[in-house]
């Protein structure tokens, strides 16, 4: 721990920053992991080299890269894009307890000392992308650049051996070939999604949660998440296939990843076909996601199951007002019962598959039976749990089927546009508004969208990210706690119908009756 | 009822009673005893296999038996003869006491809506029978229902046999001489400030057959807060309590006030066993309705220095609720009186630790309260309880002793943390200032009434995280509120220095 103490400090941060760009320039092509070359490959499981060794090529296009053609198919600035622009970044250097009151006072309020194994294994799980077994020679003496590379790529130890990754070979590799050297498949929507709310909605295995405890003693509330509109804030250090030029091995590329390109369209067409055509995948897996979740705390339920993080904050953290509509909203279901959290499945939910339906109002209902739900009906193989487990995975397996045509992008809308608000969730609200503002972004971009229905449009947005707090950007540097006051006073002045007239708005102006 | 209990003494200056009648016992324990607080322990209560005393088994009549004019339906209070301590009873409850309407406020609007909420009615239907019994058994207690509607066949609210008791065994012959109480087990005795409070308690705090839970709270029933000393109070008497100890003296307020700590914590202690052991037909484990409501109820706003998103938590609960500690609060009290005997250490002793574990298996055992433990240590605890009373081994403290363990409470600096200390501080300062106050004492405990009222529309208090932010308490800080509560501290115990008193457990 005093090696990470050390690191912690920012000054070294900054030498070790400063040396990035020098190793860049000459380091080009050789591999710089040293593993004996007679070792075979994968005799040892995979492993993380930091992202110094990332960035040694990673952060500057030098000369030979351009000449060689590598920058057709990577901008080999991902690093220096990742480093100047991307909160993950800063996710540790903004709550160092050397420099941030809160992370002393959540450490003090915890029961936990600095220099502890709690703040290495609950904190630093998510903030420095530390592997759960809190096995300190894994990287973590580079916590200082929080959130890196291989925290969302996978360890890279045997990809980067033998120069695999650096072949023009290695393009022409399949997603399966790659995750066996350890490489994440984030082209894939479901792996995508996991990636992200491993520590955006939680991970128990991972050792990435929130607890309520950690919620009390001062770590922000989690935002609710949803994937696409956050990728979409996040400064991009990567570029679509559609958005990369003409490279070598193209076609390899394609036929690997499994992705049919659709030259007659422009790029923003492309990109935005193909972002209507994953969002259900994207759903599902967020919602499986969040259904992992409570069968991983059901699995443990001594250490687990009642931690009031599990339960949606607004069952508990509301004023206490009689008539009031959380009662009647809840109407036929027991009062004064915590209820999971509605927003990671309200959108598979509403979703037109009955079976998801039928399997999320058993699984809902189960916590109207006893206080907090019974963990025997979560755990894995449990009744409610496999249901809806078996009816999303049955419904993951349907969704994700490429049109490749534009009409997807004004059907996807049009769909959107049909679900009501729900009153009384602003969470769910959130995510729901989220993906409207996100079709009607691919809608406007279209070439045949006129300029009135475009500047209605931007208006139409606006006002949904007023109303709902949401896709705000945020400063690289700038604190979390900026927004939370921002959300938390538009969630308790969240009105459903007036966002329902805005929604209703977006549907005329979708017809072409676009309303004064 | 065990008459033993109450003709013993334990006092070197009470006498012994050696008549022949109980009754006479009684009247002599009631009249002559200043400084002993003996409590009746009810002994069905503590005999497993039969009702419990608060609750005794016997046919109900319906008050309307009782108000015969030449009974309890005499002459109006108006033209009431003043030295008349009975004969009124019915008319007085009738006309002035809320509890003839409890039927009524079960029929109301808002009650229908919390029965629709709670799926006990749906469609014009009682479809929950043991969730509307439950209703019932504070509402309208006379039990039988016509099985067709589910109504009861008398709805005369909390009539005269809600508290003393089924009359049919006794009706006929409790107005002849030499009749005494314990002729009839299902004759409730009401004569001494504990006996009282219990009786109150049942419905007010709960018991084993009646559960004013969550789920009720959630519904939009409005949480209890029992005193028996402001209750009391405010209660339209229909009976004289001139012959009880203590009447018309500074100690009468607290004694009521001790006797309802005892008897709301005995109660309490019944609740949670049932709740805990899962007997109760309406309340589903872990029971929500046993933690401080304002711990969990707050709207989580933007951050707040000093306190995490606008709640200041003792660090030790770490994001859980505390245990409710509004019925438990004469425990401590009585933890403390205790200690100052050194003959009663092992009792201290022993209700301490036990209190202590309660607190701990409520809040800290992995992340749920386990049940049989929270179901022993209340049955514990409540045994301590009643053997303490039974063998007359705790008595209410002499006065000084009592204003200087308020004055401790009130000069706590824990108090301006949370709503439900502050205002039990306060009912305590209530109950124990001398009568009438000073000028000083009235505007601090009109101050401090103002701000841990409940807001208009609320049922809950926005005290203490409002103290700063909220309109209605803008002026209002925490060293204020201290300062008031000193004050009413050294009103209360212009002697000792309240700082001696602080080491409650």
């Amino acid at each position: 721990m005093s090696r990470l103490l050390a690191t912690m400090h920012s000054g070294c941060k900054r030498q070790i920053v400063g040396s990035i760009g020098w190793l860049s320039i000459g380091l080009a092509w050789v591999s710089s992991a040293s593993v004996n070359a007679d070792e075979p490959l994968l005799d040892r499981a995979a492993s993380t080299i930091g992202v110094k060794e990332c960035a040694a090529c990673h952060s500057a296009p030098s000369p030979i890269y351009e000449r060689t053609g590598v920058t057709q198919f990577v901008s080999m600035r991902e690093a220096r894009v990742w480093l100047d622009q991307d909160k993950h970044a800063v996710a540790y250097e903004l709550v160092d307890p050397a420099t941030n009151a809160l992370t002393r006072q959540i450490i003090e309020r915890m029961g936990w000392s600095i220099d502890g194994p709690e703040f290495t294994q609950q904190c630093l799980t998510c903030h420095a992308g530390v592997p759960a077994t809190g096995d300190s020679s894994s990287g973590i003496d580079q916590v200082v650049f929080g959130v890196q590379c291989e925290a969302c790529h996978g360890p890279g130890s045997l990809w980067t051996q033998r120069e695999f990754h650096q072949q023009v070979s290695w393009r022409s590799w399949t997603p399966e070939q790659k995750a066996e050297l350890g490489m994440a498949d984030l082209h894939d929507p479901a792996t995508l999604t996991r990636t992200c709310a491993s520590c955006h909605v939680g991970d128990l295995k991972q050792g990435r949660f929130v607890t309520h405890a950690m919620y009390a003693a001062g770590h922000p509330p989690l935002p609710p998440f949803e994937p696409v509109s956050a990728l979409s804030r996040l400064p991009a250090h990567w570029r679509r296939l559609e958005a990369k030029p003409e490279f070598e091995g193209r076609a390899g590329y394609v036929q690997a990843n499994r992705r049919e390109e659709l030259p007659q369209y422009s790029l923003a067409e492309q990109v935005a076909i193909r972002d209507a055509e994953d969002q259900s995948s994207f759903d599902a897996a967020l919602a499986q996601h969040a259904l992992q979740i409570w069968i991983d705390a059901a699995d443990q339920p001594e250490q687990w199951w009642g931690d009031f993080a599990l339960y949606d904050c607004g069952a508990c953290h509301h004023e206490l007002q009689t008539p009031s509509q959380r009662q009647e909203l809840r109407l036929g279901r027991t009062p004064g019962r915590p209820r999971p959290a509605g927003w990671p499945f309200s959108r598979t939910v509403l979703g037109d598959d009955p079976q998801v339906q039928q399997a999320y109002a058993e699984f809902d209902r189960e916590f109207d039976r006893q206080p907090f739900g019974n963990p025997l009906q979560f755990q894995r193989g449990g009744r409610v749990a496999q249901r809806l487990l078996d009816a999303l995975d049955a419904s993951a397996a349907r969704t994700g089927q490429a049109m490749g045509s534009p009409d997807i992008i004004a059907q996807e809308l049009q769909k959107a546009c049909e679900l009501e608000f729900p009153p009384g969730d602003f969470a769910a609200a959130q995510v729901q508004g989220e993906q409207l503002v996100r079709r009607l972004e691919r809608w406007a971009s279209q070439p045949q969208v006129s300029l009135d229905a475009w500047a209605s449009a931007r208006d139409n947005i606006r006002k949904l990210q007023q109303l709902l707090a949401i896709n705000r950007q945020l400063e690289q540097r700038q604190s979390v706690l900026d927004e939370l006051s921002f959300a938390l006073s538009a969630g308790e002045r969240y009105d459903a119908d007036a966002v329902n007239a805005v929604r209703q708005q977006i549907a005329a102006l979708l017809q072409g009756q676009v309303q004064p | 009822m065990r008459p033993s209990t109450w003709g013993q003494a334990h006092h070197s200056t009470q006498s012994t009673p050696d008549s022949g009648r109980w009754e006479d016992c009684v009247w002599r324990q009631v009249l002559f005893t200043t400084s002993v607080f003996v409590v009746c322990c009810v002994a069905e209560a503590q005999e497993p296999g039969r009702a419990p005393a608060h609750r005794p088994a016997g046919e109900v009549l319906g008050g309307v038996s009782c108000a015969a004019a030449s009974c309890h339906g005499g002459r109006h209070p108006g033209q009431a003869d003043p030295q008349l301590i009975a004969g009124a009873e019915y008319p007085l409850w009738l006309e002035r006491d809320p509890h003839a309407r409890s039927w009524q406020t079960l029929c109301s609007d808002a009650s229908t809506a919390m029965l629709e909420r709670l799926g006990i009615l749906r469609g014009g239907q009682i479809v929950d029978r043991a969730g509307w019994a439950n209703c019932l058994a504070c509402h309208n207690p006379s039990e039988h229902l016509d099985p067709q509607t589910h109504l009861p066949p008398l709805r005369e609210g909390v009539d005269c046999e809600a508290c003393h008791g089924p009359a049919k065994q006794w009706i006929g012959e409790h107005f002849l001489t030499g009749w005494s109480p314990q002729q009839s087990a299902s004759f409730v005795p009401l004569k001494d400030e504990y006996q009282r409070a219990r009786r109150c308690a049942t419905c007010h705090v709960g018991g084993a057959d009646r559960d004013m839970n969550h789920d009720l709270i959630a519904a939009g029933h409005p949480a209890l807060y029992f005193d028996m000393a402001v209750d009391h109070d405010r209660l339209p008497k229909h009976f004289r309590d001139d012959r009880l100890s203590g009447a018309g003296s500074s100690m009468e307020r607290i004694r009521w006030w001790w006797a309802g700590l005892l008897a709301a914590a005995d109660a309490e202690l019944e609740l949670l066993a049932a709740r805990a052991r899962k007997t109760h037909a309406v309340s589903v484990w872990p029971e929500l309705a046993a933690y401080r409501c304002s711990d969990c109820h707050f709207a989580l706003r933007g951050p707040d220095p000093g306190r995490a998103h606008g709640l200041k938590l003792a660090s030790s609960t770490q994001g859980k609720p505390a245990p409710r500690g509004w019925n438990l609060a004469g425990l401590p009290m009585v933890i403390q009186t205790l200690r100052a005997d050194p003959a009663m250490t092992a009792w201290s002793d022993r209700l301490a630790d036990r209190y202590a574990d309660l607190q701990h298996a409520l809040l800290d055992s992995a992340q749920q309260p386990a049940a049989p433990e929270v179901a022993l240590i209340a049955e514990e605890l409540r045994e301590l309880l009643s053997n303490l009373r039974d063998e007359g081994r705790w008595s209410i403290p002499h006065e000084a002793q009592t204003r200087s363990l308020v004055a401790g409470v009130l000069g706590d600096p824990a108090l301006s943390g949370d709503w439900e200390s502050a205002s039990r501080a306060y009912v305590a300062a209530w109950s124990t200032l001398s009568r009438p106050m000073a000028e000083d004492e009235v505007e601090a405990m009109e101050s401090l009434r103002q701000i841990l009222q409940f807001p208009p529309g609320f049922n809950s208090s926005r005290f203490p995280r409002g103290l700063k932010s909220e309109p209605w308490s803008t002026s209002i800080s925490s060293e204020q509120l201290r300062e008031w509560f000193s004050r009413l501290a050294a009103a209360v115990n212009p002697v000792a220095p309240s700082s001696d008193l602080r080491d409650t457990p």
